[in-house]
């Protein structure tokens, strides 16, 4: 170590202390994540937009470990210029799907009567935190996400992106979630009292009731492992959120 | 494991784990294996058993510390979060020394306690972990040692015999 020492003191460091180089991470570094995290919530007005478009553009999330690592905590999705050119006939939204969507809307927005399915540019997939989310029955198509129900608390569902699409300069998922485990499953779901990392279990099957959610809502992929219940003749599912 | 549905960026766990031909797990390898295939495979085998037993209470005791990791390793915190990782991670110590009395905890498992106070000063662990290290390791790699780094003590007697002279 004798040696090395006075190496590294020979160094050049343009005549600043090498404590410096960690002021100015934690200072800065730090102070950039909790922006991206604030500008992730989309919860800031109109005005305050274009600052998060100049702050993606100067902190960008590939540049890893120089500036801010790749948290990718903003939603890139949502700066990114959505597709002007024509669509083909089977990427338009479907009638089931825009009434989910216009479900969503009347719950959250004033203006649901403008919407038209038209208006919707549907996407074969997209990002977020660097991940590709796809929509269809692929294993990038398995997420949890947050849903709102009217008058309650958001609960965290299981299911299947069935269609990304953008509106109004956001992005929005149809998703159709998993059915989830019945009173008399539930007494038999042996993961129910073990620590959250366990997972959970819900049913292999998936809900006919689709939800329309802003791409903010889905939080993480899902790993999947198909599992049986003694005494049940369902086939049921393992999930583990991946963070 | 092959039943195991995972999305495409997610780095699976070797197929065999423990068998020399598969080499040393990468870090990545180490996450799956530890955050998904264990839980999956150990909850299957050991969930079902009477809490009283000695794997119930096994099992319970790794998952309290695969959910303090999951949950320190967050994109995004919250004061809760923190709190969540000190429950899970006391709850971890502790049935660790009941279940292993005779295994010493180490000095990291010690720091893991220390671990909530550096998530609420600075936030997810993304934007400071490791990056100040990986810098110095880099100074280090860029050292010229003459590509025989570490020789330099036996490289050196008469130094050695010199300083140990002065010392004395």
């Amino acid at each position: 170590m004798s040696t090395l020492i006075p190496a590294l003191h020979s160094r050049n460091l343009n005549w600043r202390n090498l404590g410096e180089l960690e002021k100015t991470k934690f200072l800065r570094f730090c102070r950039g994540q909790n922006l991206r995290h604030l500008f992730s919530e989309l919860l800031l007005p109109n005005e305050v937009h274009p600052v998060i478009k100049f702050f993606e553009k100067r902190f960008h999330t590939n540049i890893r470990g120089t500036i801010f690592d790749t948290s990718g905590l903003t939603d890139k999705v949502k700066l990114l210029p959505f597709p002007q050119k024509p669509l083909r006939k089977s990427l338009l939204l479907e009638a089931c799907d825009a009434d989910a969507f216009r479900k969503w809307l009347s719950l959250h927005r004033t203006d649901a009567a403008r919407f038209k399915p038209l208006d919707a540019i549907v996407l074969r997939h997209t990002s977020r935190f660097n991940r590709r989310f796809e929509a269809g029955a692929t294993p990038n198509s398995r997420v949890l996400f947050r849903f709102n129900l009217t008058n309650g608390p958001p609960t965290h569902m299981a299911g299947q992106i069935g269609k990304l699409f953008a509106y109004d300069n956001s992005v929005f998922a149809i998703v159709q979630p998993f059915k989830t485990l019945s009173q008399t499953e539930q007494e038999y779901d042996y993961l129910r009292h073990l620590p959250p990392a366990a997972g959970f279990l819900i049913r292999a099957e998936l809900d006919q009731n689709i939800l329309a959610v802003p791409f903010t809502s889905i939080l993480s992929h899902i790993a999947t492992n198909l599992v049986f219940l003694p005494g049940f003749p369902s086939q049921y599912l393992h999930v583990i959120p991946l963070n | 494991m092959l039943k195991t549905k995972l999305p495409t960026w997610f780095a699976p766990a070797p197929k065999h784990p423990g068998e020399v031909s598969w080499g040393k797990f990468k870090a990545d390898e180490w996450k799956a294996f530890c955050t998904v295939n264990l839980p999956i495979t150990l909850t299957r085998l050991w969930g079902s058993k009477p809490k009283s037993s000695r794997q119930y209470q096994m099992l319970q005791n790794f998952l309290h510390l695969v959910t303090a990791v999951t949950v320190a390793n967050k994109r995004t915190i919250s004061a809760d979060d923190i709190k969540i990782y000190e429950t899970h991670m006391r709850n971890y110590l502790k049935g660790f020394l009941e279940l292993y009395p005779f295994a010493n905890l180490s000095p990291y498992q010690h720091l893991s306690m220390h671990f909530a106070e550096h998530l609420r000063r600075w936030g997810p662990t993304h934007s400071w972990r490791c990056f100040t290290f990986e810098r110095y390791n880099g100074i280090l790699q860029h050292l010229p040692s003459n590509n025989r780094f570490g020789e330099h003590p036996d490289s050196c007697p008469s130094l050695s015999q010199s300083k140990l002279a002065e010392s004395r």
